[in-house]
């Protein structure tokens, strides 16, 4: 099976792969550079924010001397060659939101949260969607269908935050099922079955929030989309006319068909939770990435914000690679020689 | 097909059975079995915390250590500032500074019989090796502070520790006492654990070892909670017989404000910073409980340390014209700002004309003692009628609220220096159109925001002039207010706490400027009496704040503010300082039980907990009454004086403490706080020596104490 | 099949209307024929041909009429089963269908051997393995490449995919095999080719074919019988060589005589006109619109179907004089 075609195949997706990342990291540098924020002013400036009683002349050393203990100093070019070695060894040094505590710490804080979270809910989302997609396209026509398009053309286009505020005001006010702080509790501090328990529950919400949208969002409809025109491909009636059953076709036919797209879209989606999901993080005062990325990016902190940003960088490319050396194994079509 | 579909809605009902019947560990995160009754629920005002399980705020950047809870449950502090009135409260520290009377030497008396929350008793070591450690270690907060002041610090024994200073500073305890807010520097570390740590910036102090009456029980890994649990062996409740009411404290971040909001409806959360208007109105009216600076509306609290307003770049043209910035705040209707900030519940703020909050105890020295030359500079003699009753029902002088509204003076004084009007738009006397750029806050400090709209809004429409608002997100804010880049800012200059000013107004002096990170340039600001406020701030910085010199020249240096108004305040917006009243009672409420401002955010908050009482209503194990009221006495040790003897200004100082032991105890009562007032004016008369003092002061306190005590029962 | 009424029912925003696809149509095979159904496009030929399948979905449905099935063991009407019967019962196994376009009917998502598979493990209970091999021999039968069978449907070219999918309709050795158009999109070379195959598998399998394509051609040279359709209609069927000949009906005369002939220079003549629309037929005879021989009598009535010589049999008033 591997052949020079293959090899060469996946070499070229490789380099792919590594300019991609490059170029990326270089984009990313130059927007967090040209950010008018300053991490050192955003410190004093919290510090005598409240009218407190500090020296003024020891402000202005602190002010100089916080400046060489982040690494601040030094020309963009320098910068750039520190921040590269930084990102290649992905040790992105001391963070400044928490200084020194490195911000490889901080993001491992957060990163089995967001993980867990994020790709739980978007590929619980992407299964239920696809089936409640394909079975409304396979039962077009009927009042089931009717019934899930409607609800789905109704749920797509409400806003994220109004979405996640009701479910809370429903489930956590009016009916108080779930408690209004997700996150851990006290007993989610370690692996016992109370602690997996107690932290389902406060993981629920935020986990809805997600998965509501996004199982009656993009891909119900797209799976609908799909399915409905693999139906009426040529060879999905000649199979119905070979007198195979409609299971069969369903799977054999519309799935195999339909989950090579899908499939795909789920590789990336799953790439970009790297980034977090900032809102969902806000409202429900749920740990992740995505309000440590937030965080660093308004308070200058460059270090963590490459770093989480790199993560995500890294998450994307590396799941297009993935899709892109796996994909002829799936999909016949495009196989090389 | 069918098969599956049933399948599945079994599955999920299954699921949605076992969700709702699991053990309910409490909608908040408490440990099993603790019920709602036990624990104080405060909100974690920073947010989500990076790195939770780190307690070392002494390195720089560190999210506020009030947020966690630290700096009111854990940390210990010599000193703290009553901010209703301004006096000193001896905590760690048994007595008020000892100065040499050179103010080169402080002395600090040191209370005995503290312990840290492990057992080792608390002494001079551990606060000699606080500074030392501090000085030692660059970048960490209050190096340089402590090195540009401190020449040396040593014991004198277990409980006596002196500071010899690099040059004479009678306020060199306010850098130790907890103002506003408090700074992590202030909260002693204890010598013990750090002297073992190799590189301090990079300790954790997890789990802290504390002063406070509590410990550290728990922290969510995800920096939203913190769960603080009394501690039953504490030197507050052995030596003093303090104990708080609450078993737990919670600190807890719940989400955005309308997540805030909800809870409190739902009571599960007790104590919050602000509210929006339109949230507070939401708990306001889903919530009969709530109580706020008063215990009943209008609730917002209106001392907030910070005059807010618009401040000009005095270094900028046309800015740096002293004619502009008054005309420029001539041509704005006062009225129309103060409306804009009254709640939907009557709240007002306080109007503040001056850069100093226009506290209770400013109000005679600062505010009326100065109000023939503020008319004469532009003060509104006819003030409206409602904020006059307003300010009469602080008990403030209602006659002086704020500069009068008069655009047409505004637009003398502008042609007066050469600016002209034609066609509808100002022109510079350079030629150019005149366009004022407001930079305004964006996503946080929204009232600020509000501020800056409403006084561009008055510009236009009064004087017809070109105004652009510029809101920008919060690093950008501070970046361009530290740097100077802008023309007007909704920044905040003017604040205050303590009656003393020179700590607050001190950076107004030319020595300061830093043309680095100019601000908003007042310090490096050149004009007439330049040179004359630079003396005065020279002198108040060595002249000791009992000194009663002291005002005669804070009067002076605030008269030429007002002369050259750099900025314009109108006043610290009203916070919406919440208190729930549902599980806990006996929060401070002006006026019947005003002992302590409702900053549940400061280091101060430590007296609020320690006065709270169960109300019964909400179920508890293990929640008590409250032990004794926080009081502590002055402790000096009378045997051996000190070699330099201090003049009869020290003995004067120790009356000063008389005074606040009596008033801190009994100021919910006016009478008795009268009767004491007269009582301690004789014995100022009587005393000349240390031990008489002493043994008056202790004394009085019995009695103090005794009073208050009848006082609560009643 | 016996006066057979089927036509598609389209229902839009605008307008509801029925398309009169199959109007009427008696017709009969028999054993071991190629039946050819000729006509212009859009004349209903493939309707035709689904309905006797009886691959009846919406929106085609039949109103009226039956569809008669020898299965060696009595006659069945396809028509009055459902579709789950038609599926398990008779499909593959009595009739198979060659569909139109039979090059992009495979499932690109599977091999050859998987669409054997498939067939043979729903109506003949083989598992996969036998099945395979099954599918390997038969296709070597029938002259094609062995390694055939493992491959994907799009790394074969058009004609063999086209030889898969007749391979696929006979490999149950069903009595009827409708084959629709299967050698238009092919070049010449590769027709020859199929229509080979075609040929060669009916004389083996002994069972009926009915091939349905507009290509004259094609009928001249496979099919034994010729149905002649128009507008909706069978206008005439007799035996192909008679057909062509003497063709009876106008329109199958200028059909026939718009074929090329050897040797023949002459212009071609065309068919003036266009098919009608068969949302609203022309009353009457379906052709009169084009017929140069019109008559009252053809505006007004629709003629009978009637045997003018043995096994001939026209629609047109010229010949039904009763």
């Amino acid at each position: 099976m591997v052949s020079r075609a293959l090899l060469m195949y996946i070499a070229s997706r490789a380099a792919t792969f590594a300019a991609t990342i490059f170029l990326a990291f270089t984009i990313t540098f130059l927007l967090l550079r040209a950010m008018p924020v300053s991490a050192v002013e955003n410190i004093i400036a919290s510090m005598t924010a409240q009218g407190q009683v500090y020296d003024p002349k020891a402000l202005i050393q602190l002010r100089r001397s916080l400046y060489e203990l982040f690494g601040l100093t030094g020309s963009p070019v320098e910068q750039y060659f520190r921040f590269l070695y930084r990102f290649l060894t992905l040790d992105f040094g001391p963070s400044i939101l928490a200084f020194p505590t490195p911000v490889r710490e901080l993001i491992m804080n957060r990163l089995p949260w967001t993980v867990g979270l994020l790709g739980f809910s978007v590929v619980i989302a992407w299964i239920i969607g696809n089936i409640l997609g394909t079975l409304a396209a396979v039962f077009e026509g009927t009042k089931l269908s009717k019934a899930l398009q409607s609800i789905a053309l109704v749920i797509y286009p409400i806003p994220y935050y109004i979405m996640a505020l009701v479910l809370i005001y429903l489930f956590a006010y009016l009916i108080p099922i779930f408690p209004l702080t997700s996150g851990a509790g006290v007993l989610t501090q370690g692996l016992t079955p109370a602690a997996i328990m107690d932290l389902i529950r406060r993981s629920t919400l935020p986990a809805l929030s997600i998965i509501i949208p996004g199982m009656l969002g993009w891909w119900f409809l797209s799976s609908r989309t799909l399915t409905l025109n693999v139906l009426s491909e040529d060879y999905t009636v000649y199979a119905e006319l070979r007198g195979l059953p409609r299971s069969y076709i369903l799977r054999r036919y519309v799935l195999r068909n339909i989950l090579l797209p899908q499939t795909t879209a789920l590789g990336l989606a799953l790439g970009t939770i790297f980034s977090g999901a900032l809102l969902t993080e806000v409202i429900f005062a749920y740990p992740g990435l995505g309000q440590l990325m937030y965080r660093a990016i308004a308070n200058g902190d460059y270090s963590t914000a490459l770093g989480v940003l790199s993560l995500s960088i890294i998450g994307v490319a590396t799941a297009t690679f993935i899709l892109d050396i796996i994909y002829p194994f799936i999909d016949p079509r495009v196989r090389y020689r | 097909m069918r098969k599956v579909l049933s399948l599945a809605l079994l599955a999920t009902l299954l699921i949605g059975i076992v969700a709702v019947a699991i053990p309910t560990s409490a909608q908040l995160p408490l440990p099993p079995g603790v019920p709602r009754g036990d624990v104080l629920v405060i909100e974690n005002h920073y947010g989500t915390h990076a790195d939770p399980k780190n307690f070392n705020y002494l390195v720089p950047g560190r999210p506020g250590f009030g947020a966690s809870g630290f700096s009111q449950v854990c940390a210990g502090f010599l000193w703290y500032i009553n901010t209703t009135n301004s006096e000193l409260i001896n905590w760690l520290a048994a007595a008020p500074p000892e100065y040499s009377d050179d103010f080169k030497t402080m002395k600090v008396y040191l209370r005995k019989g503290i312990t840290w929350s492990d057992g080792t008793p608390f002494t001079a070591d551990d606060v000699v090796f606080h500074v030392k450690m501090i000085m030692k270690t660059e970048g960490m907060n209050g190096h340089y502070l402590f090195l540009r002041w401190v020449e040396d610090v040593y014991k004198e024994d277990d409980y006596t520790v002196v500071f010899k200073l690099k040059k004479p500073n009678p306020r060199f305890h306010y850098f130790l006492t907890v103002i506003i807010y408090g700074a992590p520097y202030q909260a002693i570390m204890p010598k013990h654990v750090w002297e073992k740590v190799k590189d301090p910036l990079k300790f954790k102090f997890y789990p802290p070892v504390c002063l406070g009456p509590y410990v550290l029980k728990n922290v969510d890994p995800g920096g939203n909670w913190f769960l603080w649990e009394r501690n039953e062996d504490w030197w507050g409740t052995k030596l003093y017989g303090m104990k708080p009411a609450p078993k737990y404290v919670l600190f807890i971040h719940h989400g955005p404000e309308e997540k805030k909001a909800l809870a409190m409806s739902k009571h599960e959360l007790d104590a919050i910073r602000t509210f929006l208007p339109e949230n507070f109105e939401v708990v306001w009216k889903n919530n009969k409980y709530i109580g706020g600076w008063r215990g009943k509306p209008p609730f917002a609290w209106p001392f907030d340390a910070c005059v807010k307003g618009v401040a000009f770049n005095v270094l900028k043209y046309p800015y740096n014209i002293t004619e502009v910035r008054r005309a420029l705040a001539f041509a704005i209707n006062f009225k129309v700002i103060f409306d804009a900030f009254t709640g939907p519940d009557g709240s007002k703020p306080t109007p503040s004309v001056l850069p100093v909050v226009r506290h209770v105890y400013d109000d005679k020295p600062h505010y009326v003692a100065l109000k023939e030359e503020l008319l004469k500079l532009g003060l509104d003699p006819n003030p409206p009628k409602e904020i006059q009753e307003h300010l009469k029902s602080l008990g403030l002088d209602p006659s002086i609220v704020w500069w009068k509204f008069d655009p047409e003076y505004s637009k003398k004084l502008l042609e007066k220096v050469g600016f002209t009007y034609k066609n509808g738009h100002w022109y510079l006397p350079t030629g150019e159109k005149w366009v004022i750029h407001i930079t305004a806050p964006s996503g946080f400090e929204m009232e600020s925001q509000r501020i800056a709209f409403l006084v561009a809004e008055q510009w236009k429409k009064n004087l017809g002039v070109d105004v652009v608002v510029e809101p920008v997100e919060s690093g950008t804010f501070t970046s361009r207010q530290a740097r100077g880049k802008f023309e007007v800012g909704a920044f905040w200059p003017g604040c205050s706490q303590l009656l003393d000013l020179t700590p607050h107004i001190q950076s107004w002096a030319s020595k300061y400027f830093d043309p680095n990170a100019p601000g908003i340039g007042w310090a490096g600001y050149k004009f007439p009496k330049r040179a004359e406020l630079d003396k005065i701030i020279d002198e108040l910085e060595s002249t000791p704040p009992w000194d009663p010199k002291v005002r005669e020249l804070e009067k002076k240096a605030l008269l030429i503010w007002a002369e050259q108004l750099p900025w314009i305040g109108f006043f610290p917006t009203p916070f919406y300082t919440l208190h729930d009243k549902y599980c806990w009672e006996n929060w401070p409420e002006f006026p019947e039980n005003y002992y302590m401002d409702p900053v549940y955010w400061w280091a101060q908050m430590l007296f609020i907990i320690l006065q709270l009482k169960p109300t019964g209503r909400c179920p508890t194990k293990e929640a008590v009454q409250p032990g004794k009221p926080p009081v502590l006495p002055v402790e000096k040790p009378t045997a051996t004086p000190p070699k330099t003897t201090p003049k009869t200004v020290a003995p004067g100082a120790t009356v000063t403490v008389t005074k606040t032991v009596e008033r801190t105890v009994v100021s919910t009562v006016e009478k008795v706080r009268t009767m004491f007032t007269t009582v301690t004016k004789e014995v100022t008369s009587v005393v000349t020596d240390w031990t008489t003092a002493g043994v008056l002061g202790v004394v009085l306190l019995i009695i103090g104490i005794a009073i208050g005590y009848v006082i609560r029962r009643r | 099949m016996d006066r057979v009424y089927g036509g598609y029912e389209v229902k839009t925003y605008e307008e509801q209307f029925y398309v009169d696809a199959v109007s009427g149509v008696t017709l009969e095979a028999y054993e071991n024929e190629v039946l050819g159904i000729a006509g212009e496009s859009g004349c209903g030929k493939s309707t035709l041909l689904k309905i006797i399948y009886g691959y009846v979905k919406p929106p085609l449905t039949v109103r009226s009429g039956r569809v008669l099935v020898d299965t060696g063991k009595g006659s069945i009407d396809v028509l009055s089963m459902d579709l789950e019967e038609r599926r398990s019962r008779i499909w593959w196994r009595y009739i198979s269908y060659i569909p139109q376009n039979a090059m992009n009917v495979l499932n690109p998502t599977s091999r050859i051997r998987d669409h054997f598979a498939e067939v043979l493990r729903l109506h003949q209970g083989l598992d996969r393995e036998e099945a395979y091999r099954v599918a390997a021999e038969y296709v070597t039968q029938l002259g094609l490449p062995r390694d055939v069978v493992n491959a994907f449907p799009h790394q074969l070219s058009g004609g063999m995919r086209q030889r898969v999918v007749i391979a696929l309709a006979l490999i149950m050795k069903p009595r009827v095999v409708l084959a629709d158009e299967p050698t238009t999109a092919l070049d010449v070379v590769v027709q020859r080719g199929i229509l080979q195959t075609l040929i060669e598998r009916q004389r083996e399998l002994r069972n009926t074919l009915i091939l349905v394509t507009h290509d004259m051609g094609v009928h001249a040279m496979l099919t034994d019988r010729i149905a002649i359709m128009y507008a909706g209609k069978i206008v005439e069927i007799g035996r192909t060589e008679e057909v062509f000949e003497k063709p009876l009906h106008p329109y199958t005369r200028m059909l026939i005589e718009s074929l090329p002939r050897l040797g023949d220079k002459r212009v071609r003549k065309g068919l003036a006109g266009q098919p009608p629309d068969l949302r609203s037929p022309p009353p009457g005879c379906r052709f009169h619109p084009r017929c140069p021989y019109t008559t009252d009598r053809c505006r007004r009535e629709e003629p009978p179907l009637v045997e003018v010589e043995k096994g001939h049999w026209v629609a047109c008033w010229l010949y039904a004089k009763k």
